[in-house]
């Protein structure tokens, strides 16, 4: 069947089962839009395209399908680099499509002529340029089965003008080859298993890659079979049920005491999906000690890349987790649990007590406001972030969406909104710092002309938080350019066409909370705490685990 | 210490970046590095220092169209 490359993309895209498209249009799209003006698929304009692809990885994090963003040549795509980035330090499957100049004009300074796939190069799982109208549609399909196939991730097809408008001969489906995913040595497996069931202060940490393989089952029957505490890392909560009495929590730089004790004095620690970065481990020379440590992953790059480990068993967890859990014996550790119960006392959480307005007591009221309701929390960067993912109580995969390994400000709000396009049926609550709602915040417009029943909980401390606390513990109190000025956040949401309340007490905060549900627009309620507030537990950059920051001298 | 990294994958455009990119991030030291291209596929020989000799071909391996990596001490 003849089309034109720009009908070719969009049926490329419906045959992958493509429902949202988000992007900006620009010269070098202009022949794909006009294939989109009519396609039956929503295509969402966004205000920026930053905004486009992260909303795109937002839809791709909540719905486990792959995000789809355009952008126009030039910097149209170099405005999607951070999410590029965003979505490859997370293992987000996104594919980004990007206009170029025609082919002819290709390598000449052109107008708008931008290296994109020279750019984007180490950010992508693969990226790359078509030069002739036969290579477009294989090209695509690969980009899909790429992007979902292993250890997800973003690739980026960069796509000039003139083929987008050239006829060409639509193929039919071809079966794409891709490498084989490697299988856990099951000798490694035995062996695996016979640590586990000799341990006697065992932990099993779940991360990002735990979400990615849908194994929340296999997780809470090998905890409860084990008897294992259960601490997640930043992109691993919601995979096993915070509220579960195994799920002790967050480990890492913020991780909470108990968390962050019980991985540095376990006998083995197993770890399902994640690759210890140095938010995770602190120190890693002094992570392992002489634990064992069971790092299970996809990617064989990942082994023994940040900490060395005992014993890798490299695969697909689903796979893994099947073949290993029959060897698991049935386990039970009094003396370490109350170890870890009696470490659990040593935080103080009073901050959370309601006694005054802070961060962490709202986390705690939107648990109980919406305990009953699906509710996918998507978080921005910074206090706002770890104050989220110390206090939520996370209870289903896909439900806790945050920017982990690129910590991208600004990715919330858009994020939010993929969210709310990937899962209509849930309620999304968007939580974000008053720095880095200003940075994409012009999609509340976006959010707002959409009819998204977003919430936006904006924390205003007034400050870089998460900065200013790092130069109030080691700069010696030099709060260098991190002290905000006055903003109206209700007022601009207003201006977008949204709503919202300012509120500066716990009794506010919950009468406003009421107002924001059951809306057809955003509401963004902005939460004015004290600048002071500190994300605690906190550990330093580099330090090791265990050695907590002394905030109260 | 050099151990030797072979690569043999297809000959693509962005074949030979991508090794340099993987090469270059993680900041490892060459002493030679050798091409050779046939009609479909590529041969590289990168000779490198031991020590980021295996982590450098797992990343090289789960490069897009590298069909092969192996390394000699």
């Amino acid at each position: 069947m003849k089309m034109t490359g720009a009908q070719a993309i969009v049926k490329v895209l419906q045959e992958q089962g493509v429902e949202t498209v988000f992007g900006y249009p620009g010269g070098a799209v202009i022949p794909l839009y006009n294939a989109l003006y009519d396609a039956p698929l929503k295509n969402v304009l966004t205000a920026h395209e930053q905004g486009a692809i992260h909303a795109a990885d937002g839809y791709a994090r909540a719905s486990g399908k792959v995000g789809v963003c355009i952008a126009t040549s030039g910097p149209g795509a170099t405005n999607i680099v951070t999410g590029l980035a965003t979505a490859y330090l997370d293992s987000i499957p996104v594919v980004a499509i990007s206009g170029q100049v025609p082919v002819a004009n290709l390598g000449r300074d052109s107008f708008q002529e931008i290296d994109i796939v020279g750019v984007t190069m180490p950010i992508t799982k693969y990226n790359a340029i078509v030069r002739k109208s036969e290579e477009l549609v294989p090209m695509l399909r690969l980009a899909f089965a790429i992007a979902k196939n292993g250890r997800p991730g973003p690739v980026l097809i960069d796509i000039p003008s003139d083929l987008q408008v050239k006829e060409l001969e639509y193929p039919e489906l071809e079966k794409v080859e891709l490498p084989e995913v490697l299988k856990a040595d099951e000798g490694i497996i035995e062996k695996a298993a016979a640590a586990l069931n000799e341990a006697e202060r065992p932990v099993l940490m779940v991360g990002g890659g735990a979400v990615t393989s849908s194994v929340e089952k296999e997780l809470i029957e090998l905890a409860h079979k084990a008897d294992l505490p259960v601490v997640s890392t930043l992109m691993g909560l919601g995979v096993y049920p915070g509220s579960d009495e195994r799920a002790i929590g967050l480990t890492g730089m913020h991780g909470h005491m108990d968390c962050n004790l019980a991985v540095a004095n376990a006998d083995v620690l197993v770890v399902a999906g994640s690759r210890l970065s140095d938010r995770v481990t602190g120190d890693r020379n002094r992570y392992a000690g002489t634990k064992t440590i069971i790092q299970m992953d996809i990617d064989q790059s990942e082994i023994d890349k940040n900490v060395g480990v005992t014993l890798a068993l490299d695969g697909d967890l689903k796979e893994t987790l099947a073949k290993f859990l029959p060897l698991v014996k049935e386990g039970k550790h009094p003396e370490w649990w109350a170890q870890i119960r009696e470490w659990d006392r040593m935080e103080d959480r009073s901050v959370a007590d309601g006694s005054r307005l802070t961060a962490p007591w709202v986390m705690t009221q939107l648990t109980k406001t919406f305990a009953d309701r699906d509710t996918i929390y998507v978080t921005d960067v910074g206090q706002n972030q770890m104050w989220a993912a110390q206090y939520l109580t996370i209870d289903k995969p896909r439900h806790h969406l945050t920017s982990g390994g690129c910590g991208t400000m600004g990715f919330g709000l858009p994020g939010a909104m993929g969210a709310a396009f990937a899962k209509p049926d849930s309620q999304i609550v968007h939580i974000c710092g008053d720095g880095g709602f200003k940075m994409t915040g012009l999609e509340m417009f976006t959010a707002s002309r959409e009819n998204l029943p977003l919430i936006s909980i904006v924390i205003n401390n007034s400050c870089l938080g998460m900065v200013r606390q790092w130069q109030q513990l080691f700069y010696n109190e030099r709060y260098s350019n991190t002290i905000l000025t006055e903003f109206d956040f209700v007022g601009f949401a207003k201006s977008c066409g949204a709503d919202g309340r300012t509120v500066t007490t716990c009794e506010e905060f919950t009468e406003a909370l009421k107002e924001a549900q059951n809306r057809t627009k955003p509401f963004l309620i902005e939460v004015r705490i004290e600048q002071s507030d500190l994300v605690e537990p906190m550990v330093a950059a580099g330090a090791v685990i265990y050695d907590f920051v002394k905030t109260h001298i | 210490m050099f151990a030797k990294v072979r690569v043999t994958g297809k000959n693509e455009e962005t074949f030979l970046p991508r090794v340099l990119r993987v090469l270059a991030k993680q900041g490892v030291h060459i002493r030679s590095l050798h091409l050779d291209a046939e009609a479909d596929v590529v041969k590289l020989e990168v000779l490198l220092v031991e020590a980021a000799a295996a982590q450098v071909a797992k990343l090289l391996a789960k490069q897009m169209f590298v069909s092969s990596v192996e390394t000699v001490e």
